[in-house]
């Protein structure tokens, strides 16, 4: 079996055979067995490592002994895969509400020509105030939203076109 | 003694307070909010009371109904925690009147030290340190001069009708002072509609230091030493220890502004647990902020270091208890260091990350303490603070307990949402914070350059196939995002229509 995985921004390619492996240009043999539920032991040659292994989404999360969380994917290379790139996406962007909500403010006006990564509005969720940037540049055509607004999940803000 | 106890509050203080109680033989009575049903306080408590929905203003604010659920268990006292009621002074007042008692001071003092001036003016008379300074607008150039001369450059500029930066201005030196001032009211006037501004002493580079005190219902008062608070992200506290680094370079300084902190907390005849915040230069001069009338969230750190436990200590105050310790019997031994463990996103401007935590392990052994609020499987809810659990450290030295920490860290595992812990395996091996070279400003520049640690390829080859072994497993499909950084998700979602 051929796998793409991606982790921390870089490409590999996994063979698996059995016990044996090809990762990129390093092959071995490797045991793995599951301890309990999402939790692995990986014996390479007899170096132990003990990886938590959670679905996250579309990609998978994972916490190796040293303790350090993160994101890979893992894909077949039948698939096509690939990152979303901000400059190619076409149409308009809509920003929704995906946690229930605060508007504190809102830093743009229907016309306001924005960059990628520019701040939209502040919203408070769990009492934390935090900045929505534009997903990608243009001109923000729609607010539907107020400052002081509470937003459910799933509400419309604002559409960057 | 108390026979049974409420607790006003939710999540890892309202465990904390239960597991004081039971040590106690007091029966613990929790309150809930309908989101927080499951959560772990509610299991842990000998009974539980729902007082509302989700929203903390329909529920854990609401002084009628928390009173009407003390009356109907029977409860004899009710124990605030930190934040939601536990600085109310009407809260305190109602809990008297209906002859309960509220584990904390009287609600004149809560009253009396719920003002940033009013506790100013406390601290001045009581001859505390404040950060020296005009606390009217001064309008004449040459007054200005005069003042600023007193208090010696560089100075800060402030516009007296408003905060957040607007009509602030740093002046150095004198020949500045003029041009300063001039823009400073006029951008003060633009933002404010008015351009009084009024001058302080600039504190360079401070440090956020705070003192505990604990005084009983007789008239005797003690301080435990100082705490320092000084990483911080947008005045939130997010590491804490005792003693101060600053301590350990000047010692006579803990006796210092531990009595300074006395002076204040003996003028309002302060009792129960209390903090005095202040400000440090790096020299040594320290300035009195602000107080905080209840128990701190970072309370343990004090607890390890002088073996004294806070919460079992505000109980027995609040029972009528004399305190036994005097200050000459309160010890400080090694370092405490405490990090606070938040459902949130480092790499994503600290974005808050609720949902469901599909595993979670905490760390143990040696001089390890977790006082936390939730289990696997428990999801966080989005209505509350995002603290999932508070992570301390014992050890003889800093830099030991700095290595344990490390340690500790490593073992937490917290998957299904973001969480912090990352930046605390970097911060522990920051060359600055491991010389305890520490201001207010440290984290942001910290930030500034974190970064993951990078594991090694072995590492990355045994992820890379647990993750094989149930990505393997299953048909390839689009699963659904149900937590982690919603809003990025969201952000994804929209690039890929």
């Amino acid at each position: 079996m051929k796998l793409r995985v991606e982790v921390d921004g870089k490409s590999h390619v996994l063979e698996l055979r059995g016990s044996e492996y090809n990762f990129d240009d390093s092959s071995g043999t490797a045991s793995i067995e599951q301890i309990k539920p999402g939790v692995f032991s990986v014996l390479l040659g007899k170096q132990s490592f003990r990886v938590n292994v959670a679905e996250q989404g579309d990609k998978f999360e994972v916490v190796n002994t040293d303790g350090v969380s993160r994101l890979l994917s893992i894909a077949d290379t039948r698939d096509r895969i690939g990152p979303a790139d901000a400059s190619a996406s076409k149409g308009p962007a809509v920003i929704r509400a995906q946690m229930p909500g605060k508007i504190i403010k809102l830093l743009v006006e229907v016309g306001t020509a924005v960059e990628a990564g520019q701040g939209l509005i502040v919203v408070e969720a769990m009492k934390m105030q935090n900045e929505v940037k534009a997903p990608k540049g243009g001109v923000v055509t729609k607010i539907l939203t107020t400052a002081d607004a509470t937003v459910v999940a799933g509400e419309t803000l604002i559409v960057v076109e | 003694m108390f026979r049974k106890v409420l607790i006003a509050n939710r999540g890892e203080i309202a465990v904390r307070v239960i597991r004081a109680l039971r040590e106690m033989k007091i029966a613990s009575v929790a309150i809930f909010s309908e989101v927080d049903r499951r959560s772990l306080h509610v299991q842990m408590a000998d009974e539980a009371i729902c007082v509302g929905p989700a929203p903390s203003a329909e529920s854990y604010l609401v002084k009628e109904k928390i009173l009407a659920a003390a009356k109907q268990v029977g409860a004899e006292a009710i124990h605030p925690g930190y934040g939601f009621l536990s600085e109310n002074a009407a809260f305190a007042k109602a809990c008297s009147e209906a002859k309960i008692k509220f584990i904390g001071p009287d609600w004149h003092a809560i009253e009396q030290m719920g003002s940033k001036t009013a506790a100013r003016r406390v601290a001045i008379a009581a001859g505390a340190p404040v950060v020296p300074g005009t606390e009217q607008g001064v309008s004449d150039f040459r007054a200005a001069r005069k003042i600023a001369a007193e208090l010696g450059y560089p100075v800060l500029l402030k516009a007296a009708a408003g905060g957040g930066g607007k009509g602030m201005r740093r002046v150095d030196k004198e020949t500045d002072l003029a041009s300063a001032m001039s823009s400073a009211s006029s951008e003060a006037e633009r933002a404010f509609g008015s351009g009084e501004v009024y001058l302080e002493k600039l504190i360079e580079r401070p440090r956020h230091i705070e003192v505990q005190v604990l005084g009983d219902e007789h008239g005797n008062i003690i301080h435990l030493g100082e705490r320092e608070c000084s990483i911080q992200r947008r005045h939130q506290k997010v590491v804490e220890e005792s003693p101060s680094p600053l301590m350990l370079a000047k010692p006579e300084l803990r006796q210092q502004i531990g009595e300074a902190a006395l002076r204040i907390a003996r003028a309002v005849k302060y009792s129960n647990a209390g903090t005095m915040e202040f400000l440090a230069d790096q020299k040594g001069n320290f300035y009195f902020l602000e107080m905080n009338t209840r128990l701190q969230v970072e309370h343990p750190v004090t607890e390890w270091v002088t073996g004294i436990d806070l919460v079992r200590w505000q109980i027995r105050i609040a029972a009528g208890e004399k305190l036994t310790i005097k200050q000459d019997d309160v010890r400080w031994s090694g370092s405490a260091i405490e990090c606070r463990v938040y459902a949130e996103d480092p790499e994503n401007n600290f974005f808050p990350s609720p949902g469901r935590l599909t595993q979670y392990e905490e760390p143990s052994g040696p001089g390890v303490r977790v006082d936390g609020g939730v289990y696997p499987g428990w999801t966080v809810p989005l209505d509350y603070d995002p603290l999932l659990a508070k992570l301390t450290v014992w050890s003889d030295t800093r830099s030991s307990a700095i290595e344990r920490m490390r340690r500790a860290v490593a073992e937490y595992r917290v998957l299904g949402i973001k969480t912090n812990l990352s930046l605390f395996a970097q911060l522990m091996s920051d060359a600055g914070w491991v010389a305890g070279d520490l201001d207010t400003g440290f984290l942001d520049r910290f930030m500034q350059k974190f970064e993951q640690g990078k594991p090694s390829a072995e590492s990355t080859l045994a992820s890379v196939l647990a993750a094989a072994q149930i990505a393997t497993q299953k048909p390839a499909a689009t699963h659904s995002i149900e937590s982690a950084s919603l809003w990025r998700a969201a952000g994804r979602r929209d690039l890929q229509r």
